[in-house]
């Protein structure tokens, strides 16, 4: 699916402005702090119904500037796929702190409806806490990537949470001393949910592992095992229910279930959470980002967004016409980049270059004419 | 903010309070009031008082209904052996309306929600016992919503009733009538496959 057109108004610090972008590499030029993550982010925001940076609305509305008082924020795009074309709207008001997203003209009841029709995987220098960071990340990545890739794990997911909510509303309940009746059928439902979210996330792993090698190959210098170990943290719920709701009503909440599996990814045997070096975490996570990209085309339907923020400073200069080589054929992709002299020259002659300064956006004339 | 007098204002609340009804419909409905004779809104009260007066829950089967018992549970014509148990009593309307269940109900007032504080005993579940005592009602038929909260009422339904030594089933879920198969979605597709029928 390839993103044509992006309206743009209030958002972060980048100007009202329609922009147009074509096929195949667009590469977003620009100096720090001009602009550039935040038009990924803005592009994602419309793709995902979240931002890769932050869960509040507040922090996405530009600053105001006294005359020009900015009520809100409003993303509008239009995404041809194979056979049709999107037209994702969201509108944050300021006033109200609601937000409205529709998808050609009806609205969504959840975010979770838009990742059926629409795939976006972006990588972002912060995307080394997804190998060194906590858990809670990687199980995001895992719902995410998941959640994008089957309808049938997106509502297991959805019964999952509101059945780990029921269930920690009555371990709370039995804490507190009072009968908890229902207790034994919640464990029934909340289980279920459970396992068939494990059983997704344990396959789907090891697809993910195998393609992360490749591409870990292809990006680091070394090249070393990339392992990810899937240490899934519900087994004891059904092996030992009365022992393990002994110890939850203690705590008042659920211990067991896949809001508290772990991804380990290990590097040449070791933890990479612990072990590995801020390069080599950065370069393991777009290795993560690329092998979710390279999973969902593989599941046919539209190839997904890749949104690539500032992948090309930490590869060296081979590294990096990989990477450009792999981009290459892609329907769609976007790039940032500070300076556009990271790019080979027939890359360069290919590409849709936007310029992006104080958050305004221009695209530079095709040198071809 | 516009400043209303305080009966109005009050009007415009005690609407608000009313489900599906925003701040807008509130004050649309209250100034149509307003503007209309005084007869309507007395008829309008009225209603509302008969019906607080004389609507009650049947001491049977829960539903609606002016006289206890309600009209189904006296309809000597009913099928005694059949049960079907709702969660609410808008369910039995929407059933009554195909005409095609025969059998009896049982409003349970509810699903389990731990969330709401909702637990076995604030539905109407130990109420079942006491019908299922003369034998007559040979299958229970759990007619509840699919959904977290529908499906764990009736996981525990089902393990109470056996107790109690009666037929468990509960309504198939599947593919709506009138949808072909390569336009419904995965999911539905994936429970309707779960829950084939031999033929």
């Amino acid at each position: 699916m390839n993103l044509t057109r992006l309206t743009l108004y209030g958002f972060r610090n980048l100007a009202e402005q329609r922009l147009d972008f074509g096929d195949g590499l667009q590469v977003i030029c620009g100096g720090n702090a001009q602009g550039k993550t935040n038009l990924l982010e803005a592009i994602f925001c419309l793709t995902a119904g979240r931002s890769f940076r932050s869960a509040d609305d507040q922090i996405l509305v530009g600053q105001t500037d006294g005359a020009d008082e900015k009520v809100g924020y409003r993303l509008e795009g239009e995404i041809k796929r194979r056979d049709d074309a999107l037209h994702p709207l969201l509108i944050f008001d300021q006033e109200t702190k609601r937000r409205t997203f529709t998808l050609n003209g009806a609205p969504l009841r959840r975010v979770m409806e838009l990742w059926a029709e629409v795939k976006a995987v972006p990588f972002v220098p912060a995307d080394s806490l997804l190998v060194k960071g906590p858990p809670l990340l990687r199980r995001q990545f895992l719902n995410r990537f998941l959640g994008q890739k089957s309808a049938l794990y997106r509502y297991h997911l959805q019964r999952f949470s509101t059945a780990l909510r029921h269930r920690n509303a009555i371990l709370k309940e039995m804490q507190r001393g009072n009968r908890g009746e229902s207790l034994e059928t919640w464990n029934g439902v909340y289980q279920e949910a459970a396992q068939a979210l494990v059983d997704e996330r344990a396959a789907a792993i090891l697809q993910l592992a195998e393609a992360a090698q490749s591409f870990y190959r292809l990006l680091s210098r070394r090249g070393e095992a990339v392992r990810l170990a899937y240490q899934p943290a519900s087994w004891e719920i059904g092996k030992d229910l009365a022992g393990g709701a002994r110890r939850e009503i203690a705590a008042g909440t659920c211990l067991f279930g896949p809001h508290l599996d772990e991804l380990e990814i290990r590097l040449s045997g070791r933890a990479a959470r612990f072990y590995s070096s801020e390069g080599e975490g950065r370069c393991l996570a777009l290795a993560l980002r690329l092998a979710e990209y390279r999973i969902l085309c593989e599941d046919g339907g539209d190839a997904p967004l890749l949104l690539l923020d500032d992948a090309l400073s930490e590869l060296d200069g081979s590294r990096r016409e990989a990477l450009l080589d792999l981009l290459e054929p892609l329907p769609q992709s976007f790039l940032t980049t500070v300076t556009i002299d990271e790019l080979p020259r027939r890359q360069r002659e290919k590409a849709s270059i936007f310029d992006v300064q104080d958050g305004e956006i221009k695209k530079r004339p095709d040198p071809a004419g | 903010m516009p400043v209303f007098p305080p009966s109005f204002s009050r009007l415009l609340e005690a609407l608000h309070r009313l489900p599906g009804v925003g701040p807008k419909s509130a004050e649309r409905i209250a100034f149509f009031l307003l503007k209309s004779s005084p007869e309507e809104s007395e008829e309008l009260a009225e209603a509302i008082r008969l019906a607080r007066r004389s609507i009650r829950a049947c001491s049977q089967c829960f539903f609606l209904s002016e006289g206890d018992p309600c009209p189904i549970c006296r309809d000597s014509r009913r099928d005694p052996s059949f049960l079907a148990v709702v969660e609410d009593s808008r369910d039995v309307i929407a059933i009554e309306r195909g005409g095609f269940f025969r059998g009896r109900y049982h409003v349970l007032g509810g699903a389990l929600s731990p969330l709401d504080g909702i637990g076995p005993n604030d539905l109407r579940i130990a109420q079942l016992a006491p019908r299922l005592q003369d034998g007559q009602v040979k299958e229970v038929i759990l007619a509840i919503n699919p959904g977290v909260t529908g499906d764990a009422t009736a996981i525990f339904l089902a393990k109470f009733l056996r107790a109690l030594q009666v037929k468990v089933t509960r309504i198939a879920r599947g593919l709506p009538v009138g949808t072909d198969l390569e336009l419904a979605d995965e999911v539905t597709l994936r429970l309707a496959l779960d829950g084939r029928l031999e033929v």
